[in-house]
């Protein structure tokens, strides 16, 4: 501050309000807190009654659903896919079988023809009928008899292939350690390509890994050939 | 007393249903005897039960289905998310309320 300046005065207030409701407020903060805290209290205890109450219903309509209405709605459909199998079993059967062997039944026994010619007509007349329903669902009653799975059933002939005898596959490899892998025309005759894939040691080289079997092929130390065949099985000799 | 009573009506109802059952097919094998009758009411029969097709194992599933849907049910998802009961939250909004 330079010399000969003038501080400022300080700022005086020129009238000091005094909130006198302040001490009540601080009085009233408690009970009000705890107002809060009931209200919050209630809404929190009510929100996870709601909450236990709706997940306890699930849990029990899918107990319920699964072990109880399931084993019922599923057993009262099997009786009534059975029924229904039945039925057209039958219906099916009796159409494909009975009118025409009533015919036949009575033909035989002579029935038929002593009546007048209403008593001919209604038999044949029910014979053709069923013929004309076979017809009409001759699809669904093949299915229902097991006559279409019969019919599409292929062939027994030409015999199914035989599996082939188990040899060596085609292609192979053979990991070998040391001494000595001898592959020669006489020993492998179906042999008609040796291929040295990796060797530990510097016998073989490139050439020699195309190298065919033409020549007895000796390598040693740790080897892995694969051979190419045209008929099996392969010989090896270590 | 009151048992034998009870057996005496448990007999007549299977009294009335094996007259019924009886009836039933007493009246059936009449139909079927009858050749053309019987072709036409196969042929019906076969083409109604077309119709229908139940799968218990489909219904099995769906209803499997449902109970999985039930199990996974998260209350949430209706009431909203949890109310939280943070006592400095509570001191907070008193004081808020009453001016502090």
């Amino acid at each position: 501050m330079l010399a000969g300046s003038i501080a400022p005065a300080p700022v005086v207030p020129s009238s000091v309000s005094i909130d006198w409701t302040k001490p009540f407020k601080w009085l009233a903060l408690p009970f009000v807190t705890a107002g809060y805290m009931v209200v919050d209290g209630l809404r929190f205890m009510l929100y996870y009654l709601a909450y236990y109450i709706m997940l306890g219903l699930a849990k029990l309509g899918s107990v319920v659903i699964r072990y109880i209405v399931k084993p019922v709605v599923v057993g009262v459909a099997t009786v009534l896919q059975w029924v229904v199998k039945a039925v057209r079993v039958f219906s099916c059967g009796y159409l494909m079988f009975y009118p025409s062997v009533k015919l036949f039944k009575d033909l035989i026994s002579g029935d038929l023809l002593s009546g007048d010619k209403f008593d001919v007509l209604k038999p044949v007349m029910s014979v053709i009928m069923s013929i004309a329903g076979v017809g009409f669902i001759a699809p669904e009653c093949l299915q229902e008899l097991g006559i279409s799975n019969i019919v599409s059933q292929p062939a027994p002939y030409p015999p199914q292939q035989l599996p082939q005898p188990s040899v060596a596959p085609k292609n192979f490899y053979y990991s070998g350690f040391a001494g000595l892998a001898i592959a020669s025309r006489d020993t492998l005759p179906s042999v008609s390509e040796v291929v040295v894939i990796s060797a530990s040691v510097s016998i073989a080289s490139s050439d020699q890994a195309q190298e065919t079997i033409r020549t007895p092929v000796v390598y040693s130390g740790d080897i892995t050939v694969s051979m190419t065949s045209s008929d099996a099985p392969y010989y090896w000799t270590r | 007393m009151a048992v034998a009573g009870a057996g005496a009506g448990a007999t007549s109802v299977v009294d009335k249903v094996s007259d019924f059952l009886s009836k039933m097919v007493d009246k059936v094998i009449e139909i079927y005897s009858d050749p053309l009758k019987g072709s036409l009411i196969s042929i019906g029969l076969v083409k109604l039960t077309g119709l229908i097709s139940i799968d218990p194992d489909q219904i099995g599933r769906d209803l499997d289905k449902v109970a999985d849907q039930l199990d996974g049910f998260d209350p949430s998802s209706l009431l909203g998310p949890a109310p939280s009961f943070d006592i400095t939250q509570i001191f907070e909004a008193a004081k808020k309320t009453l001016g502090l």
